[in-house]
């Protein structure tokens, strides 16, 4: 008798601790579904401020760093959008910025970083043909560093 | 007449610990006093106890009065003193006069009942509370779960430290009898 008594309380316990694990369980779902769904809203209202832009950084030693589908403000430029992935320091003029260093990479002799843009309908590397301050980037952009010799 | 000061002490310590403990949601030692009121007084005591502390707390509630849902805590509440009753009726008095492990196995007993008729009294109270609302009672049941949790461990918590303490002190405090 004892001993049955003894399993029941036993069983009473475990009991308590299936419902609380089970209690656990239903709740961190819960939780976890709800954060989920404020993400999937937030990302919304993010995707009509943002745009998507793939940044390559070509450090001219054999190192090329991309930054693929890199989420930027809306009406970025190059140069914030670079800013955005490197450390950028750069010098102004009345022809727009110059950008002097990449993540510490610049200002050897007679070596410069120099941008370009991918067209899409000719299928090759264009020259930027403004300052990067100047160049507004838009969804889907596909834009380049390249740290080179003239 | 005894009864009746009895009952009216337990509701005092009742009240005045759930204000006291207001802005702690469903943390209160309501519960606990009304389960050992059932114990050493009576179930009748003891759910007179949780149903007039209920008409009492539900009535003068910061977060509001809900009739329903008032009726539906006195009920839940006066469970504990029911199952209370029945427990100190089926238990010898020197029960509770144990020392050492045995001690600590009441205890856990007590933890166990307290965490089981916590988790009825949720879910009924919780059943209830989305019925008069208007919303699914899965998303009730849901809903009410981080405060059930903390009822239902706090509750565990009290029973454990708190039941058999509390039934020695009343039983030497009446003379042990029932009311």
């Amino acid at each position: 008798m004892n001993g049955n008594k003894a399993w029941m309380w036993v069983a009473a316990a475990l009991l308590c601790t299936t419902i609380a694990a089970s209690y656990a369980a239903i709740n961190y779902h819960s939780q976890v579904e709800s954060y989920k769904k404020n993400y999937e809203a937030l990302l919304e209202d993010l995707e009509g401020l943002t745009i998507l832009v793939n940044i390559k950084i070509d450090y001219g030693n054999g190192t090329v760093a991309w930054y693929n589908e890199t989420r930027v403000p809306l009406d970025s430029t190059l140069l914030t959008a670079t800013q955005i992935v490197a450390s950028v320091e750069y010098s102004t003029s009345e022809y727009g910025a110059f950008v002097n260093k990449i993540n510490g990479v610049g200002e050897d002799p007679d070596t410069y970083w120099l941008w370009s843009y991918w067209d899409p309908d000719k299928r090759s590397w264009e020259f930027g043909p403004v300052g990067a301050d100047q160049w507004v980037l838009h969804n889907g952009d596909t834009v380049s560093w390249t740290y080179t010799t003239f | 007449m005894r009864r009746a000061s009895v009952t009216a002490l337990m509701t005092a310590a009742c009240v005045s610990t759930n204000y006291l403990l207001i802005g702690v949601v469903n943390v209160k030692f309501m519960d606990l006093i009304v389960f050992v009121s059932g114990i050493v007084f009576g179930s009748i005591v003891g759910a007179t106890a949780g149903i007039l502390t209920w008409l009492i707390y539900g009535t003068l509630n910061p977060y509001g009065f809900s009739l329903p849902i008032l009726a539906a805590t006195c009920a839940g509440e006066s469970l504990y003193g029911v199952i209370g009753g029945l427990l100190g009726r089926r238990t010898e008095k020197n029960t509770y006069e144990v020392t050492g492990k045995k001690l600590w196995f009441m205890n856990a007993k007590f933890a166990i009942v307290g965490f089981v008729l916590t988790f009825v009294y949720d879910l009924f109270t919780n059943i209830v509370s989305g019925l008069v609302a208007g919303i699914p009672l899965t998303v009730a049941l849901i809903g009410g779960i981080p405060f059930a949790i903390a009822h239902e461990f706090s509750n565990a918590v009290f029973f454990f430290f708190g039941a058999s303490p509390l039934v020695r002190a009343l039983s030497r405090l009446f003379s042990g009898g029932s009311a």
